[in-house]
């Protein structure tokens, strides 16, 4: 109990780390990937096809590759500036979950709007509202509720591969948890045990918050 | 046609036992493989030599060493003319170990970090890493006898105004890096004593070494094993190519010694342990350890102090 004591205030700055990364990451990511999945289903080639090839290059390779080439290959070209220092283990380790998850999120909205049946468009349309009108006002409504568990479950995704961010330094749970795991290491069940509970202590509430949002929006359709 | 039946039926099943013959040999090298496993081939004592016991081994016939060839150079680390192969001067001790026990010497891959668990759950013989003692596993492990003197060095970038007057033979200390943030890998004996200073912000990396970190000026300086200084910034060793954009500052500081790492609570490892123990004796007497470190341009006089010559 005691060594849960003595660690526990880092444990938590490693968790507050955690969630930092992930609730500054995932709003931009959704940003980016609303952005894409708009690009994406566009007829004009100069749109969709940057969005489709940024898409397929992010989601077939893996989160390593891409957090050492944004921390050192964009860092290398910052140095030559001597702006290195901006490409830090908080801005790279943003950038990559956050240009990662967009891949992923543009494929949930772009699954949310073909879910709203084309019909509902064509009689928007009909009574005269613009297409800008048709996709806040009838498709976005109707596909948000749907979109909504797949998000919640990325973001779930996203608190955990934020771990990976270790290899740049960042200072967050898992690198807490294995910074303590090498100096106590006859007595580590409880330092896992205790991760786990914060993992799950950050994950839980979000999953709940979402079931009631989700329910609030189907239930005001 | 029952004769030709038969003969069809007799070739049948040749193919297929001599099918399952290869397959079997192959799935052997498969399942090495996933296990991340990589064997070095049988070895045979060598003539007119007493062999040394090889009782107490985990799998008979097999010296299976716990280590980590991501970022593993100088110690252990995948070959870069052919990847297939091991290459790294604890590699080969472990050869020349397994030469006089007449065994099969196999590197078992694990996280560096995870090596301690790894270790307590008897997943390979011992730890042969660069591995330290300290007070934590001095409560679950034991130690070989050392193999290697080493210590701690300062790298900074080669071109930093602020180390302009220092060179290798500078006699420092870590007051030099005061109001400085260094990088070390997590885990290493330099992360320990940076955490002593208060006055040095130390960044820990999980799996990487942060020497790019220093050229990119994000950090100031790096600290770590001289072994490591050695070969990616001095080039020191097969495979090696210097690194003009870094530099050592000071002689190497915080002297320790490599040993070989065994789970306590393993029944066998006490006798495991002695027979390491009479094989490092031997290649100390023998000048195969200097041999060793000469290739790995690894050699200094501190090494007398453990007996090698």
């Amino acid at each position: 109990m005691s060594l849960i004591q003595q660690v526990l205030p880092f444990f938590l700055i490693g968790a507050r780390n955690t969630l930092i990364y992930c609730f500054v990451s995932f709003p931009l990511a959704l940003l980016l990937g609303l952005l894409l999945a708009v690009m994406r289903s566009s007829r004009i080639a100069w749109f969709s096809s940057p969005a489709k090839i940024f898409i397929e290059v992010i989601r077939g390779t893996p989160i390593i590759a891409q957090i050492f080439l944004i921390y050192y290959g964009v860092g290398a070209v910052l140095a030559i500036y001597n702006l290195s220092t901006f490409d830090n283990s908080w801005t790279a380790g943003i950038a990559v979950l956050a240009l990662n998850y967009a891949a992923y999120e543009a494929e949930v909205f772009r699954a949310g709007f073909l879910s709203v049946e084309h019909g509902q468009t064509e009689a928007a349309l009909s009574l005269g509202m613009t297409s800008g009108q048709n996709f806040f006002r009838i498709v976005l409504p109707q596909a948000i509720p749907l979109m909504i568990p797949p998000f919640v479950n990325d973001f779930i995704y996203m608190l955990k591969d934020s771990a990976v961010l270790s290899v740049i330094a960042a200072t967050e749970l898992t690198t807490v948890l294995q910074f303590f795991v090498f100096r106590n290491s006859s007595n580590t069940l409880p330092l896992y045990a205790l991760a786990i509970v914060l993992y799950l202590l950050m994950a839980l509430p979000i999953s709940y918050v979402a079931r009631w949002y989700e329910r609030r929006l189907r239930a005001a359709l | 046609m029952k004769p030709e039946i038969d003969r069809r039926a007799f070739l049948k099943r040749m193919g297929q036992a001599g099918g399952l013959i290869v397959a079997g040999g192959t799935f052997e090298s498969f399942l090495a493989a996933c296990g991340g496993n990589v064997g070095s081939g049988a070895t045979t004592p060598t003539p007119g030599v007493t062999p040394i016991g090889n009782a107490g081994l985990k799998s008979p016939g097999v010296l299976q060493w716990g280590s980590d060839y991501v970022s593993g150079a100088p110690y252990v680390f995948k070959d870069p003319k052919n990847p297939a192969n091991l290459i790294g001067f604890e590699v080969e001790i472990m050869q020349a170990v397994a030469n006089l026990m007449g065994v099969t010497p196999r590197q078992v891959e694990t996280c560096y970090g995870q090596l301690d668990q790894a270790l307590a759950a008897n997943q390979f013989d011992f730890v042969f890493n660069g591995w330290e003692i300290t007070d934590e596993r001095k409560k679950t492990q034991l130690f070989s006898d050392p193999y290697y003197v080493y210590a701690q060095q300062i790298v900074v970038r080669a071109d930093d105004p602020r180390f302009t007057q220092y060179d290798a033979n500078s006699t420092l200390s870590l007051s030099v890096l005061y109001g400085m943030t260094v990088g070390t890998g997590d885990g290493y004996k330099a992360a320990t004593i940076l955490q002593g200073f208060p006055q040095i912000t130390t960044k820990l990396y999980t799996g990487n070494l942060p020497f790019d970190d220093v050229k990119q000026k994000k950090l100031d300086a790096t600290f770590l094993d001289s072994p490591l200084a050695a070969y990616y910034v001095l080039g020191a060793g097969p495979g090696g190519v210097p690194d003009t954009a870094l530099k050592p500052i000071g002689k190497p500081i915080y002297t320790d010694v490599y040993i070989g790492g065994f789970n306590k609570s393993n029944p066998n490892a006490q006798t495991v342990l002695n027979e390491l123990n009479q094989a490092l004796a031997r290649l100390k007497k023998d000048g195969t350890l200097k041999k060793i470190y000469t290739t790995w341009k690894m050699w200094n006089d501190q090494q007398a102090a453990i007996g090698i010559v």
